[in-house]
């Protein structure tokens, strides 16, 4: 009786396993929406920067930052062996300290956020960071789960203009998900490190954004409020560990 | 060695009160478990204190007991479990101003899972201890799969031996 009763025992363990990872398997993913091709995404990118550019008050001109982005833009692509999109960094004028990605390579940076960083370095943490949402399509999963993917596909086949100023609204007004900013996080400091970087300075930058919000009591600034959490991330920036050889190769501007 | 169980009782040699009282420790569990949803541990302490009064009532009120309360354990442990979890990602990780963007549930599947396999545990108690309690209250055994052959072990341990060609017969 007592061997009947184990036997039934170690039934049980074993079907109350099997059911919970059958309704893991079982329940939908909202993570990741691939129906959206990279085309289409590129395309729906396009229009969405235009608006973009256009409410936070135009390009910006300033020869001096433009050069601070194309550096780091040149380093961390240059890093980047494969890619989903052809990037494209946008210098913004906005006193906003923002930085923010698109969809389709589209990366905004607002001239505020490059005046606010101390060193290059800490912009090329805040940029890697945006590189790592717009890799793993974050822009497009939250849109496409909020919005429904035929929605996108109206608006990327040339749909109406209203929907598509709603989608950018939602897009700048709301946060990623905690998943998104740690994976957009692991990215970045990857990315930092084989461009020979430290990856240290992502920590620096956050502990920055977080003491000044502190110090000045002031709003907080955009890219600190749409990322939850940032002391945790403070945390694992600063655990990051490089291989042995690493060394960095800072920035060469003055 | 094997052991040696006691005669179990045939429906015409239990009495109305002895079924009634086995039918209580499964319909007891109902009242208990909506009062206890909270605290699921309140429906447990309620089972043990049901099994403590009505234990020495027969073997036939105690082995329905018995399984009733240790049917019990598996869905208070899921059900402390499963609110034990929310509270934590709700406290820890959750941050009520983003949730409309920034929901801490999404993108838990091992969560959602849990609280699947919690419903379908719950559902499966619900039905068992439902048909349980008609056949105790019919003079019937009826064993859930462990619980019944543990609950009979613990019941029907003793020095009778063992009936046959009656209604009612061990655990096979």
């Amino acid at each position: 009786m007592l061997g009947k009763i184990y036997k039934e025992l170690i039934t049980i363990i074993l079907l109350f396993l099997v059911c919970w990872y059958a309704f893991i398997l079982l329940i939908p993913s909202t993570d990741i929406d691939l129906s959206v091709s990279s085309e289409m995404e590129e395309s729906l990118g396009d229009k969405m920067a235009l608006q973009i550019i256009g409410d936070l008050g135009g390009e910006s001109n300033d020869s001096a930052k433009t050069l601070i982005i194309d550096t780091i833009q040149n380093r961390l692509l240059g890093s980047l062996k494969t890619s989903r999109f052809n990037y494209e960094f946008h210098l913004v004028n906005s006193t906003q300290i923002n930085a923010f990605a698109g969809m389709g390579g589209h990366i905004f940076i607002t001239t505020g956020i490059v005046d606010f960083c101390e060193t290059p370095e800490q912009l090329a943490a805040i940029i890697a960071h945006e590189m790592g949402h717009v890799e793993h399509r974050h822009v497009l999963t939250k849109l496409s789960r909020d919005l429904g993917v035929a929605v996108l596909i109206l608006i990327s086949s040339g749909g109406d203009p209203s929907i598509l100023a709603k989608v950018i609204s939602h897009t700048v007004s709301t946060s990623f998900s905690r998943n998104h900013e740690e994976e957009a996080d692991d990215f970045g400091l990857k990315l930092l490190e084989k461009s020979r970087l430290k990856p240290v300075h992502m920590a620096t930058v956050f502990i920055k954004l977080k003491t000044h919000t502190k110090d000045q009591s002031i709003e907080i600034p955009a890219f600190f409020s749409t990322h939850p959490d940032l002391s945790d991330r403070i945390n694992n920036a600063a655990k990051y560990k490089t291989k042995d050889d690493f060394s960095e190769a800072p920035f060469e501007l003055e | 060695m094997s052991r040696i169980y006691a005669e179990i009782p045939q429906p015409e040699e239990v009495s109305t009160r002895e079924r009634e009282d086995a039918m209580g420790a499964y319909l007891m569990m109902f009242g208990a478990l909506a009062a206890g949803l909270p605290l699921p541990i309140i429906n447990l302490i309620a089972a043990v204190v049901y099994y403590y009064v009505n234990r020495n009532k027969g073997r036939f009120v105690k082995f329905h007991t018995l399984q009733s309360l240790y049917s019990q354990f598996p869905t208070t442990i899921l059900n402390a479990g499963l609110i034990f979890w929310t509270i934590r990602i709700l406290t820890i990780t959750g941050n009520p101003e983003t949730w409309e963007s920034d929901n801490p549930f999404a993108e838990n599947s091992l969560f959602w899972g849990y609280l699947c396999v919690v419903i379908t545990a719950n559902l499966l108690y619900f039905i068992f201890s439902i048909v349980g309690a008609v056949r105790a209250r019919k003079g019937r055994m009826y064993y859930f799969l462990f619980f019944g052959k543990l609950a009979y072990h613990r019941a029907f341990s003793g020095p009778d031996s063992a009936a046959t060609g009656h209604v009612n017969a061990p655990p096979k």
